[in-house]
């Protein structure tokens, strides 16, 4: 009898956040997926039903995936620029700093509170024709003509990776931190110099880290919406854009919807894989 | 210096913040010596042994290896192979691939004659058919002969082990022992050897080196520091011991000290420990008795210093027996290791009288007593 007793305590502790998950994640996304199998009558009004038309028009024009290969491109482009300048970053603050590491890891953080909003719009003042970096570029004559920076892809990708940055930093940071400084001087006792003994001891045993933060990278970058939509164009619209806008402006929701759970499953084929490699539990929790 | 010398410090200071870890340290290791840095933790062992690897760099002071000085070369430019504290295994390589590390890095060979090394050198610590196993599947025992594999096989000059025993237990600690002083034997490598145990010390050394402090105490052959211990630390460090407060009664002709001892309740002889400037009547010292230089009989004997004792505690140790005796008021508290069974007289609460003979007393001057405290 008092054997039984463990589990049924143990789900009523579960219970609170059950029931906020529940609520707040599982019953929106049962109304989306409800959505996505509903009709549009012509009047405006919905019908829910059990339809798979809406899944079938994505494939109907090759807007939706150009927009989906699109994202991966841009989500794997800014997964690679993010872990290029993170990675430094991270090595730096856990293996390099110690008496700065607090200082740099506050000016780090400081970033993070500021809305996404802000911090893309100080891209527009940069890389603008008329902005920062072109009127700098002008003056010291390197260029005649305003560089076009601004309203590409090339903007979009930047405007990520800052955005980013701190996603990837973290859990690199994470790992290294535990690593076993004596690892690296027996490294250098056996003959590394300190470059060899980063590629052949710290960059193999930080993967797990870099794993982590470049899921977490992509997932966010695959899935952003506005920074393609105030640093990007027409032709940089990502699949999160047209689903807004079929939110937003057409009012096909029953549409949205059905774009919405395709990049959901996207999504969570890609976290399979990882989780077939990796392991998830590599995100939270220490290697093992 | 010494011809033969491959290792030497020269004064060597090394400052953490505030405390100085390492106060001007000066030894020489010699070609195939088998050389224990042994102190209390804290004493500076560790930082002379990084200090030589190259992971720290002292503040004063020249570290020569072969002669030359080896300030201005990083670690991994120096021909010395160090095991570390917990072994440092690369967890994501195997084992083979541990071994065959530095060799590769420090490019010895094609990487067929690399592979052939480092399997001898598996091989030679009994770990034959291991290769492809990870560091994390071998027990604690294993894990330390990869790492003893892994430096062996580089034929370094010099073979740094900072208490490569540590994380076993006693039993295989006292069988690697054995195996790492044959190893040192059948290779002739120059070893420095770092632990706060002074059996082990005393089991493998040629040399030890007793720090305290971050200073040398003594250096000199097992046997010498056991038998003639230059400051009442080492004595106290090194064996079982009493280290009983006394002062100066008289200087015998002979130059022997009478020394008057348990609250001046009573006297005894004892030998000054530095004949050359012996203490002066009056004069506080710290005297040291080992553990079986005691003498236990039921009555007073005739020759020598006898003192009344009450057994407190008696603790079955094997070959010897271990009394704790209380004497006098102070209830100062002696230890005597009796060879075989002890006699049935000597039952707990029972009057008897110990004593020693004058050779086995060491008498230092008070000044002493202080760094006595780092005993553990």
């Amino acid at each position: 009898m008092k054997r039984r007793q463990t589990p049924r305590t143990g789900w009523a502790a579960l219970a609170p956040p059950l029931a906020w998950l529940g609520v707040f994640f599982l019953l929106p996304m049962i109304a989306v997926f409800a959505y996505s199998l509903a009709t549009r009558e012509p009047g405006g009004g919905i019908e829910f039903g059990l339809s798979a038309e809406n899944y079938s028009r994505i494939g109907d024009s090759t807007l939706y995936v150009w927009a989906i290969l699109r994202s991966l491109r841009i989500a794997v482009i800014v997964t690679i620029a993010t872990l290029l300048v993170a990675y430094p970053v991270a090595y730096y603050l856990a293996l390099v700093a110690t008496r700065w590491r607090v200082t740099l890891f506050v000016l780090l953080i400081i970033p993070w509170w500021c809305s996404i909003l802000v911090k893309n719009f100080a891209w527009v003042a940069i890389l603008a024709d008329t902005g920062v970096l072109n009127r700098l570029l002008l003056q010291i004559g390197v260029i005649d003509q305003p560089l076009k920076l601004l309203y590409n892809e090339f903007a979009v990708v930047i405007g990520l990776v800052h955005v980013l940055i701190p996603f990837m930093v973290m859990p690199i940071y994470a790992t290294l931190e535990r690593l076993d400084r004596r690892l690296v001087e027996a490294a250098a006792n056996l003959g590394s110099s300190p470059l060899r003994a980063c590629l052949e001891v710290v960059l193999p045993l930080s993967l797990p880290g870099v794993a982590a933060g470049a899921l977490l990278t992509f997932i966010l970058g695959f899935g952003s919406f506005i920074t393609p939509a105030l640093l990007g164009s027409e032709r940089t619209l990502m699949i999160a854009n047209l689903i807004q806008g079929q939110f937003m402006e057409a009012f096909d929701w029953p549409f949205g919807a059905a774009l919405s759970m395709v990049l959901l499953g996207l999504v969570l084929v890609l976290l399979a894989c990882f989780n077939r490699l990796v392991g998830l539990d590599r995100l939270w929790g220490p290697a093992r | 210096m010494n011809r033969q010398a491959i290792i030497e410090l020269a004064g060597v200071s090394k400052r953490f913040g505030n405390t100085l870890a390492v106060d001007d340290v000066s030894f020489s290791v010699n070609r195939g010596e088998f050389c224990t840095l042994l102190g209390p933790s804290g004493c500076g062992k560790t930082t002379l042994l990084r200090t030589i690897a190259g992971f720290e760099f002292p503040d004063e002071g020249d570290v020569r290896i072969a002669g030359q000085s080896c300030l201005d070369l990083p670690a991994y430019r120096r021909n010395l192979a160090m095991v570390f504290q917990g072994y440092a295994l690369f967890p994501h390589r195997t084992v083979l691939q541990n071994v065959m590390f530095g060799l590769r890095m420090r490019k010895l060979g094609t990487p067929a004659e690399i592979a052939a090394w480092a399997k001898d050198a598996l091989a030679m610590v009994g770990l034959q058919g291991f290769e492809e196993r990870h560091p994390q599947q071998l027990s604690g025992g294993q894990q330390q002969r990869v790492a003893l594999a892994r430096a062996l096989v580089l034929k370094p000059e010099v073979l740094l082990l900072d208490e490569p025993l540590g994380a076993l237990d006693l039993k295989l600690r006292k069988a690697m022992r054995y195996e790492l002083k044959r190893l040192q034997r059948t290779t002739g490598i120059t070893t420095i050897y770092v632990t706060h145990d002074q059996e082990e010390a005393m089991s493998m050394s040629d040399t030890v080196i007793v720090l305290n402090r971050g200073r040398v105490e003594q250096t000199g052959p097992p046997e010498e520091i056991y038998r003639a211990p230059r400051s009442a630390f080492v004595g106290d460090f090194i064996g079982e011991s009493n280290l009983l407060e006394a002062v100066v009664a008289a200087v015998e002709p002979d130059g022997r000290l009478r020394i008057r001892l348990f609250d001046g309740a009573a006297t005894a002889a004892a030998q000054p420990a530095e004949p050359e400037c012996p203490p002066q009547p009056g004069d506080a010292v710290m005297v040291l008795v080992r553990a079986e230089a005691i003498g236990l009989a039921r009555v007073p004997q005739v020759d020598g210093d006898w003192f009344a004792a009450t057994v407190s505690e008696r603790s079955f140790l094997g070959a010897t027996t271990r009394l704790y005796l209380k004497v006098g008021a102070i209830e100062r508290v002696v230890i005597a290791d009796l060879a075989g069974a002890p006699p049935v007289w000597a039952e707990n609460g029972a009057q008897v009288h110990f004593g020693w003979t004058a050779d086995a007393a060491l008498a230092y001057s008070a000044g002493s007593i202080d760094s006595a405290s780092g005993r553990q």
